[in-house]
């Protein structure tokens, strides 16, 4: 989605025509695995997403990890959110919180996929409010918010992009931002609401690690520029993609910070040995 | 509501937009016919060019694709038994043996028009029921599904005539296949050797080409024939056909079209699951069900009318709810945000014009496509003119290409000829490659619904209560054990009655 308005925009940047090859499957791992394998000439680039990258090689022998690519930028940060269907029982955070210490394992909460953005934020927020829920995970985000629409699960834990389409249907807890979300300002922060949980699902753009760092640097300054387009910020914001330009450079730096923390808790679920 | 449809009458007929919807229907038909190619990939190939375009005229050219690809599919199902697109396998069953009995007109138009008429059903409620509809479809929760899956492995039954046996081995091994992977539960991967290729899966389309297309292009280089099937003209065909249809074979174009509709607006379910439920349910209502599989009209009818008029209804949980009912629908999602417009409410308020143009459009293409579907009836159909091997050249050529598009992923064309192999040895022992695909199909759906539903009945305290009381489950159990039981009640009648025969 994000990257078909980066194609929209692309002329503006760049002499050349942009192509976008769909690599599906896998939760987005076919992709990045061929963007990892892919010759580092400056012809192939990739989107990435964080925390996928660094947590499904946790989970299987995925033929990449972190530094198998060379960050460019990145585009957009698209933080958590905890939501119910609007006629849900639940009445607010605390409430929620209330009934999952009094009923271990009693709440079912839908997550898309397994070693995912959700999971780790599901994973963290459990071990800070000292819960336990239910985990089920869905195929894909449509699945997952179908089934909080049709009551199949208590609540989600998904994210601002895929929540926004269906706001209407639903009631929002909380988002996992440092401070409140610029596109949401009536949402509570969970940090704000006592629960020091700041996650989001983090996407850019990287070419695969090797890569000349004259050529890293000329796409670096062309998306910086891309970026900047008042046009291509207000289609982002209209459907519903939390726009957040970071640097290769912070991008790199943080992901893998967030990599060691993601390690360490999906290691004290025993999820991984 | 109604001036906005009217205004949405206008909009469609305009020489733009008519020109357009044909276009995209020429384009929709001969993708879905070349084997390899499927809806999904026209309509995202699509995509793209309506950036230029006024909304309403770009939906209206993916729908047309939409529908053009979905009932194109027959052409080839019927012709050289490759279903062009997943939809039409069912099709292959009875559009096949019609054209090696050289009643290929009649096939291919009774595709046709039973097409057109589905597409025409199928939108009536995506016009005038679709909150309501799409409520109802977020009923189903993961038992529901589940069980939807299991009714829909009891079709196997209604696909191996003849040796049930024979169709128990192939769907087992499409429900084997579809645990390749990465378990949806867990996160880790099962039956991929180390391979990283084989992580994403078993991929559908690939799989489907190879057990059909390819084992077919192996099985016309065996055989002594020169063409594909003798062709006879069969003049007259479209009033005759017409005739029959409306006479003889109104109810099952009219209750798989229900069929196609319901099914379709199940997300995940969608239309490579509905034609088989429309020809499972034609086979136990009709009254020649022994004609199906040898080359029954009646079987056309239902898998067509019902493939198309999934068209529209996956349209209904996308448009009501941003939830796409199918993979094009997913697609067609990002058409729509593209243009800024956001499925919900809204769409039915602030953009009514252009969603009501798109809805009323897709009954206008529906009905254009009954003339340029003709055209390319009689274009098609020239393949019987050509020899064997060239035909069995090109389809092996579209098999890899089609193979190779879905993903760009050199995996896939493996999957494929791997599959031709294993589709190739199965025809000669008579284990028909329909159950297998269907098992593949249905292996994903029932093992994520049954492990959701699974972790939820735990969490809620009772596993039974969850897979057993829910009211719709309960309607699916019915229904999956009369389908199992009334072949067994069809066939002891029968004895019966010949028993009786042979004693007086």
């Amino acid at each position: 989605m994000q990257l078909r308005l980066v194609q929209k925009y692309w002329r503006e940047v760049f002499p050349n025509n942009l192509i976008i090859v769909h690599r599906p499957g896998a939760g987005g791992e076919v992709g990045f695995r061929e963007l990892a394998r892919s010759a580092p000439d400056g012809y192939t680039l990739g989107g990435v997403n964080m925390p996928h990258i660094y947590l499904q090689p946790l989970a299987r022998n995925t033929g990449f990890t972190l530094d198998s690519f060379a960050y460019i930028c990145q585009m957009v940060d698209d933080p958590q959110v905890i939501a119910v269907q609007k006629d849900s029982p639940i009445r607010d955070l605390a409430d929620l919180i209330s009934r999952a210490q009094a009923n271990p394992g009693r709440l079912t909460v839908g997550n898309v996929g397994t070693f995912t953005g959700h999971h780790e934020t599901t994973l963290l927020f459990q071990h800070v409010t000292n819960t336990r829920f239910t985990v089920i995970p869905y195929v894909g985000a449509a699945d997952q918010l179908a089934a909080v629409r049709g009551r199949h699960v208590d609540f989600i834990i998904s994210n601002l992009s895929d929540v926004t389409p269906h706001l209407a249907d639903l009631r929002v807890f909380a988002i996992s931002t440092e401070t409140r979300h610029r596109m949401q300002p009536t949402w509570p922060t969970l940090k704000e609401l006592g629960i020091p949980v700041v996650t989001s699902i983090t996407r850019g753009v990287a070419a695969p690690a090797g890569i000349d760092p004259a050529i890293l640097r000329y796409y670096r300054e062309g998306f910086a520029r891309l970026s900047a387009i008042p046009a291509y910020k207000a289609d982002m914001d209209r459907i519903g993609q939390s726009f957040a330009y970071l640097s290769g450079e912070d991008y790199e730096a943080n992901s893998k910070e967030a990599a060691v923390r993601g390690e360490n808790l999906f290691r004290r679920f025993g999820l991984i040995r | 509501m109604w001036t906005d449809v009217l205004a949405g009458l206008v909009n469609a007929l305009t020489p733009v937009n008519l020109l357009i919807m044909s276009l995209a229907l020429a384009g929709g038909i001969i993708i879905g016919t070349l084997p390899g190619l499927t809806a999904t990939m026209g309509v995202a190939l699509l995509v793209p060019l309506t950036f230029a375009m006024e909304p309403a005229t770009g939906l209206l050219m993916l729908g047309a694709m939409y529908c053009g690809a979905i009932y194109g599919g027959a052409n080839s199902a019927i012709l050289i038994n490759v279903p062009g697109t997943p939809a039409a396998v069912c099709t292959t069953f009875d559009g096949y043996p019609l054209t090696q009995k050289g009643k290929a007109d009649s096939a291919l138009f009774t595709a046709l028009f039973t097409s057109v008429i589905g597409g025409i059903i199928g939108t009536i409620p995506l016009l005038l029921f679709t909150k309501p509809l799409a409520m109802a479809a977020l009923k189903f929760g993961p038992p529901e599904y589940f069980w939807l899956a299991i009714f829909g492995l009891t079709i196997i039954s209604a696909l191996s005539s003849g040796n049930l046996i024979k169709g128990l081995l192939g769907g087992t091994l499409g429900l084997l296949l579809a645990t390749i992977g990465i378990d949806p539960s867990t996160g880790l991967s099962r039956f991929t050797f180390g391979s990283e290729h084989l992580v994403a899966g078993i991929t559908l389309v690939p799989a489907m080409i190879g057990f059909f297309s390819m084992s077919m292009v192996l099985g016309l280089m065996d055989n002594d024939q020169t063409y594909v099937a003798k062709y006879e003209r069969e003049p007259g065909v479209i009033p005759r056909i017409i005739g029959q249809m409306l006479r003889h074979t109104k109810m099952v174009i009219f209750r798989s079209s229900i069929i196609g509709t319901i099914v379709g607006i199940l997300p995940g379910a969608g239309g490579n699951i509905a034609s088989f439920i429309a020809y499972n349910e034609t086979k136990r209502f009709s009254k020649q069900a022994d004609q199906l599989g040898k080359g029954s009209l009646e079987g056309i009818a239902a898998s067509e009318s019902a493939n198309n008029a999934t068209v529209s209804s996956s349209l209904i949980p996308l448009l009501a709810l941003g939830i796409p009912g199918s993979p094009v629908a997913a697609v067609l999602l990002g058409g729509l945000l593209v243009h800024g417009l956001l499925p919900g409410p809204r769409l039915f308020t602030e953009s009514a014009v252009v969603t009501y143009t798109f809805i009323v459009g897709l009954f206008v293409a529906n009905i254009l496509m009954l003339f340029v579907g003709y055209a390319g009836m009689k274009l098609f159909v020239r393949v019987l003119s050509v020899p064997n091997y060239y035909v069995a050249g090109v389809v092996m050529v579209l098999s890899v290409i089609g193979s190779y598009a879905i993903r760009n992923d050199m995996v896939d064309v493996y999957i494929m000829l791997i599959a031709g192999l294993i589709g190739y040895v199965f025809n000669k022992v008579d284990i028909q490659p329909g159950p297998i695909v269907l098992g593949l199909i249905l292996g994903t759906i029932a093992e994520i619904g049954f492990f959701q539903s699974w972790l939820i009945g735990q969490a809620q305290g009772s596993i039974w209560a969850l897979f057993f009381t829910r009211p719709i489950s309960v309607v699916l159990i019915l229904m999956t054990l009369i389908s199992i039981i009334s072949p067994i009640i069809a066939d002891w009648k029968k004895n019966k009655t010949e028993k009786d025969g042979t004693a007086a």
